[in-house]
């Protein structure tokens, strides 16, 4: 299934199993080993789901979602 | 030996370049502290500070194009590349790529000292990387640079070549496997339980509303208030006490003892006594600072700032700026494009600084008393909320689209030595800004008051230059009710720095600082104020043109333009806003007059609701959140 990060943080939780986009945001977060296999945990705070906090291999990044591009997803 | 740090962001980077070159160079526990290289040569190395950075091929920001950019300048140099001990499978990433760019890189592995579930094997590690490895507490400068000083640049090539992230995360899983053992892949690093509290959908606002009103209640209220008293009456004894000064130098030299009355004691020590409210103030800011907690109020705040075109790192500077405007100007780097930059920039002076404060405290507290601390708090918030209209306006005119990854650096028990340092730097800086920037004003506004145009001494107040210069300005001011030339004089001498207003108005009203707020009631001064004139002053003062230093910060940082841009919106929206209370507060009373302002703010909210939901899409928004066809 292929869904915007931003849609996959509404319904947690998810394994993420690529990021398909090409922009910087994308790349950066391949960086950051948001790769496939990485198991994601998201905890929402925020009531427009703007932004959350995302654990990527044992640390946490708050993104932005509105500005993620697709990802490729396995729901759990 | 050219010696250039590198590495991720809170890393420890500057840590080490202090503890290297014997610096004291600001640390903080948040991503983007160091925005641009520094240097300094010590006996061995000459050693560089770079910003943080992930990667060197995708550049996410400013602060990250300045370091990858003095990285390809000097390729020939030795990097030091600085990883976290407790995160070393993200960090490698950066030190693969480099290793592979053929860097001479020597990897330092940094912050050994923290409570860590993994054990990295050191000689195994520098086998699988093929470069030198050191590990270091950050305490030991002796021992560090023994061992740099030992270092051997054999092979530094990679045998394989990497095309896409994905491999080089496998390298650095097969070098994880390898070197380090008892690792917990669970652990969410950076998150605590304390997290769950002050990042909760329900608490999180009012934790950060408490702490803010605790740290005003510490500056304004009860310790910062009590030291100041202490400050002050010292003074004033010591002045009273001395009898060279009263007795000697006002019967033999009348004209320097007026000079020193009035432009030392009354000018630069009036100021002086509001050291411990800076220090508090900011002493609460570098707790905030180092904790971590800095980071998670970006990410509270991310949405609300999202709206205004901006993201939520712009709470670093917008925080920094309650201490210091110029200071926190410099922060804006760490935004990801020049126009959020500069938007930054022309919104951070909204922010009222700490060189304001003793303008608030002397007018506050001689036309409100004790509730002078809820006309502070408001003033703060009027200045927030020009921001945001000032930054709605902007986002308009040039949208932005920032895009937001931030790290969160783990809670911490801040350093007692860091945040003393930090505050003792502070308050230095504001002794010295007092005895260089203002004394030299003051003794301009003495000079100014006391000689005539044709540059004769006076005592008559009415001949002076200062009185000609600023009653000629006296009609620009009038629509806001500032019919004194001494108002007038202080908020000219206010553009140099914003605490000589105060210092300006101890000098034309002749009082040291214990009869400085009883001459604000008296008619008779040069400069004084009723209650509504003493409100419409203080709106005015938190809104008009930054001082020097900031403007100063502003052309380095976004160009003259952006610069004189600043000044002038300031201005006119100081100007306009001014006018704007000084009206409602002529039509009616000051409760009615704040009523009215509520309405106004709420009519507006109203409005800008109602045109929102009217909003009808073209039928492609699959994630609209406002559709009404949806």
């Amino acid at each position: 299934m292929v869904i915007k990060l931003s849609q996959a943080i509404e319904k947690k939780p998810y394994i993420i199993e690529s990021v398909l986009g090409t922009d910087n945001i994308s790349v950066r977060l391949k960086e950051l080993g948001f790769i496939k296999g990485t198991i994601v945990n998201v905890n929402c705070f925020s009531a427009k789901k703007k932004s959350a906090l995302v654990c990527i291999r044992g640390y946490c990044l708050c993104i932005k979602s509105t500005a993620l591009s697709k990802v490729l997803v396995k729901w759990i | 030996m050219n010696l250039i740090l590198t590495g991720n962001p809170n890393t420890g980077k500057t840590t080490i370049y202090n503890l290297l070159t014997k610096s004291n160079e600001h640390v903080g526990n948040w991503h983007g502290v160091t925005i641009t290289e520094k240097s300094k040569q010590t006996k061995h190395f000459n050693v560089v500070d770079l910003p943080g950075l992930y990667s060197l091929n995708n550049i996410a920001s400013l602060e990250e194009n300045n370091a990858v950019e003095y990285l390809k300048k000097h390729s020939e140099d030795v990097i030091l590349n600085i990883v976290d001990a407790n995160n070393l499978e993200r960090n490698l990433f950066l030190t693969t790529q480099l290793i592979q760019s053929g860097y001479k890189v020597c990897l330092l592995v940094n912050l050994t000292t923290k409570k860590t579930n993994k054990k990295i094997d050191y000689s195994k590690l520098s086998q699988k990387l093929n470069v030198p490895v050191i590990a270091t507490n950050g305490k030991n400068r002796n021992e560090l640079i023994n061992n740099l000083l030992n270092l051997t640049f054999n092979q530094t090539k990679l045998l394989r070549h990497f095309v896409s992230e994905e491999e080089i995360y496998n390298f650095v899983n097969e070098i994880i496997d390898y070197a380090v053992t008892e690792t917990n892949k669970t652990l969410a690093y950076g998150l605590s339980k304390l997290d769950k509290l002050l990042l909760n959908k329900y608490l999180a606002l009012p934790i950060f509303f408490a702490l803010i009103f605790a740290i005003f209640y510490l500056t304004f209220s009860s310790v910062g208030s009590y030291l100041s008293d202490q400050i002050r009456n010292s003074i004033l004894s010591l002045c009273n006490n001395s009898q060279f000064l009263n007795v000697y130098l006002q019967n033999n030299a009348p004209a320097f003892y007026n000079f020193v009355n009035e432009c030392l004691i009354n000018g630069v020590l009036n100021v002086l006594c509001f050291l411990p409210q800076i220090t508090i103030l900011n002493l609460c800011l570098n707790i905030l600072e180092e904790s971590g907690y800095i980071s998670r109020l970006a990410f509270l705040f991310d949405d609300v700032l999202s709206a205004l075109g901006l993201s939520g790192k712009g709470v670093f500077t917008l925080l920094m700026g309650i201490g210091c405007s110029a200071t926190a100007i410099t922060t804006s780097a760490n935004m990801q494009n020049k126009n959020s930059k500069n938007k930054l920039a022309l919104l951070t002076p909204n922010i009222s600084c700490s060189a304001k404060l003793p303008i608030y405290t002397i007018i506050g507290s001689a036309f409100f008393g004790v509730n002078n601390i809820f006309i502070i708090a408001g003033l703060y918030l009027l200045g927030l909320v020009v921001l945001m209209v000032q930054a709605y306006i902007y986002n308009k005119i040039k949208p932005t689209n920032e895009t937001f990854i931030l790290e969160f650096p783990p809670l911490r028990v801040p350093s007692f030595k860091r945040v003393l340092l930090n505050s003792f730097k502070t308050a230095i800086n504001f002794i010295l800004k007092a005895g260089s920037v203002i004394l030299l004003f003051s003794c301009i506004i003495w000079v100014l008051q006391h000689f005539t145009y044709k540059f004769k001494f006076t005592t008559n107040i009415n001949e002076s230059l200062l009185k000609h210069i600023s009653t000629f300005l006296v009609p620009i001011f009038m629509p806001l009710g500032f019919n004194s030339w001494g108002l007038v004089a202080s908020l000219i001498s206010g553009l140099v720095a914003k605490e000589m207003v105060i210092s300006s108005i101890g000098i034309l009203n002749g009082v040291g600082i214990d009869m400085l707020a009883n001459s604000l009631t008296n008619s008779s001064s040069a400069v004084f104020f009723t209650h509504k004139t003493a409100i419409v002053f203080l709106v005015f003062c938190l809104l008009y043109t930054p001082c020097m230093a900031t403007y100063a910060m502003q052309k380095n940082m976004c160009g003259r333009k952006i610069a004189l841009l600043s000044m002038a919106i300031q201005f006119v929206t100081a100007y306009v806003i001014s006018m704007l209370m000084q009206t409602i507060l002529t039509l009616c009373s000051f409760w009615q007059g704040i009523v009215a302002l509520i309405c106004i703010f709420e009519i507006i909210l109203i409005i800008r609701w109602v045109l929102k939901n009217k909003k009808r899409c073209n039928g492609n928004c699959e994630n609209c959140s406002t559709c009404i066809l949806k």
